[in-house]
């Protein structure tokens, strides 16, 4: 096989890809399905949002993805592929080896996602030794770039400082420094700006822009915010109570969105132009696992509801990754942004 | 950091102080008179009195007390009463002793409770969590002397490896030395270790649900090092303060061992000099007691600096 040819296939093939994956975990109820045959892909340098409110599935989607979920307490199913590569059945140090060079990960909470006990250049040299080989030199002229690069001023005296010497927006920076610090291919962001005020959000998605378009890297942007989906990604997934209920680009779900629940996100979101529109909150919230109905989900909190929809829905593919998980999918005319 | 070590020095001046005049005030309290102590009950008045006078204890107390501080910085302890041996040349001869004892009591503590604190933290519910943690309950609730019994019997006077009393000094030779201080730091030791390995469970275990440690482990760092490095290191910053105290319980503990195993330190040397109300070597044994508390405290603060950075003074 020629260079090119690899490429070209590489080109062609998701960067991540998540097929059937579901998920239980040990409790006092014995064990509870919290995910349930989620599919999805993400191509090279694409930037998928996965949406959904608190407890829809989201965080433990992206958690599966790097093999953190509690060994002994969780229960993992489905196919789970970086680049072709099954990640199922890899040890954990063949996993170790993954997370931080293939995959890396940055946390909602820039405050406590650093060790205090170590300066920031030192957490980002162990990082790029760990997984590059690196001298202790190199590894730590390349932290002073990598800080530099995400707009930390200074780098050269601030990578001697401890994260507490840092603002929650520099720690973010740094956070995304240390994420980035081997080039992975993939990025998974998990609500990555929620903890932050609203202009420095606009400048972490800005810099995660820029990264992954910088590095050719893919990034899966996990956040309940539609607005800043908007901003930063091409694709989307809708999650609710541990099922995809709907799957398209952008625009696709934003303008024309086929499921019920992307409406009342959709309606939920506050737009920056439009003052007069109000918000409609969607009523109640997600249910926990343990109380996931029978047939559609959703149907509790949903004003379209009949009762055929108390029967199972199946996701229905609507075209290339285009799909939806709704009994009246063709029936309503539902509202999109403008 | 020396402007802080400077000043922590100063503080202990004062401190070193009051306590010693504390206790130059209590011994003055335990009833008898040191002068029938050295003569004997069947002296005479006339004698007594002589005596009295010779060992200047007809002095008002702030005097004999100032008379003897005056002595301290210049290393000048007095005399005992006793012996008339300078009580420095006898603490010269007994701290090594108990020093030593203590020393390798907090080795035995940490060599069995850092790890044992460490498996029972990483694995949570499971057998080796279990155990560690009877072994902890048994280790703290064991009395010292019942445990130093119970090594002497079982390991000294069935087998020959270890003595079952007496101390050789280091400079005699290091494997005698060993030896003689094997079971007594192991059974001054154990609620040490015991209480080591319960607290740095407990530490851990809420350090390793942290962020950072999740973080650590996203960035594909290897198991043993976020639990060793990243996770240890924060764990330690509550430990450290329970080594602190144990130093100076293990310390105390030393008046009990060095009875149980006939060791000639300055535990036993304290009972029977406060029982005699030598006073002049009781003082001098509460200074050196106070002072190696005072060095552990810092010792302390300094470990806090290095493994706290929020706490690190520039």
């Amino acid at each position: 096989m020629s260079d090119s040819t690899a490429r070209q296939l590489d080109e062609a093939s998701p960067v991540l890809a998540i097929d059937g994956l579901g998920v239980e975990f040990a409790s006092e109820h014995g064990w509870l399905r919290v995910l349930d045959e989620v599919s999805f892909a993400v191509g090279p340098r694409e930037t998928v949002g996965l949406v959904g409110e608190s407890g829809s599935g989201k965080s433990v989607t992206s958690l599966s993805v790097l093999g953190l979920l509690p060994r002994r307490s969780s229960r993992v199913v489905g196919d789970i592929r970086l680049r072709g590569r099954e990640l199922g059945g890899l040890s954990t140090a063949e996993l170790e080896d993954v997370r931080g060079r293939e995959i890396a990960m940055i946390f909602q909470e820039p405050m406590t996602s650093l060790n205090p006990a170590f300066t920031i250049g030192d957490q980002i040299v162990a990082v790029v030794r760990r997984h590059l080989g690196w001298t202790k030199k190199q590894a730590r002229a390349h932290a002073i770039e990598m800080l530099g690069h995400v707009g930390i001023p200074n780098p050269r005296q601030r990578v001697s400082e401890y994260p507490h010497q840092f603002s929650g927006g520099m720690r973010q920076r740094a956070m995304i420094a240390l994420a980035l610090s081997c080039r992975p291919r993939l990025l998974i962001a998990d609500e990555p700006t929620t903890a932050l005020d609203v202009t420095i959000q606009a400048q972490i998605l800005d810099l995660i822009r820029e990264m992954a378009e910088e590095n050719d890297m893919s990034v899966l942007f996990v956040t309940h915010d539609l607005g800043v989906v908007a901003d930063i990604c091409d694709r989307v997934v809708v999650m609710y109570a541990g099922q995809v209920v709907e799957e398209g680009t952008a625009e696709e779900v934003f303008c024309t969105p086929r499921h019920p629940y992307t409406e009342g996100l959709l309606r939920a979101m506050p737009d920056v132009e439009d003052h007069v529109r109000e918000l409609v909150p969607i009523p109640g919230t997600v249910p926990p696992p343990w109380e996931f109905p029978a047939g559609c989900r959703f149907a509790d909190r949903c004003s379209y509801a009949q009762d055929r929809c108390r029967q199972p829905v199946a996701l229905t593919e609507l075209g290339p990754r285009r799909a939806v998980r709704c009994h009246r999918f063709d029936e309503l005319d539902l509202e999109g942004a403008s | 950091m020396s402007r802080v070590l400077v000043r922590r020095l100063l503080t202990m001046i004062p401190l070193l102080f009051f306590v010693t005049l504390g206790t130059f005030m209590l011994t003055h309290l335990i009833p008898g008179d040191p002068a029938i102590t050295v003569l004997g009950d069947n002296s005479t008045p006339e004698r007594v009195e002589a005596v009295r006078e010779r060992l200047g204890l007809n002095e008002p107390l702030l005097s004999q007390y100032a008379d003897w501080i005056s002595g301290v910085p210049s290393l000048d302890l007095g005399t005992s009463l006793f012996s008339s041996e300078p009580v420095r040349d006898t603490l010269a001869n007994r701290i090594p002793v108990t020093l030593s004892l203590t020393a390798a009591a907090l080795f035995v503590a940490v060599l069995i409770g850092v790890p044992a604190g460490i498996l029972a933290a990483t694995n949570p519910g499971r057998w080796i969590d279990r155990v560690a943690t009877i072994g902890a309950t048994l280790g703290v609730a064991a009395p010292s002397y019942l445990i130093g019994s119970l090594l002497i019997a079982w390991l000294a006077l069935k087998s020959s490896i270890f003595p079952a009393t007496g101390y050789v000094p280091m400079e005699e030779s290091v494997v005698d030395w060993a030896r003689s201080i094997t079971l007594p730091a192991v059974a001054l030791g154990s609620a040490a270790a015991a209480e080591i390995a319960r607290q740095l469970r407990g530490a851990l275990r809420s350090v390793l649900q942290e962020d950072y440690v999740r973080t650590a482990r996203a960035m594909g760092l290897r198991g043993r090092i976020v639990v060793g490095k990243y996770a240890l290191k924060n764990a330690m910053i509550p430990l450290v303060t329970v080594i602190g105290f144990q130093v100076t319980s293990l310390l105390g503990g030393t008046v009990i061992i060095e009875q149980i195993f006939g060791i000639q330190g300055l535990g036993s040397l304290a009972v029977r000099k406060v029982l005699e109300q030598d006073i002049p070597v009781v003082q001098g044994i509460v200074l050196v007691s106070v002072f190696v508390v005072i060095a552990v405290n810092l010792v302390v603060d300094l470990m806090y600096s290095y493994l706290d950075p929020k706490v690190r003074v520039r």
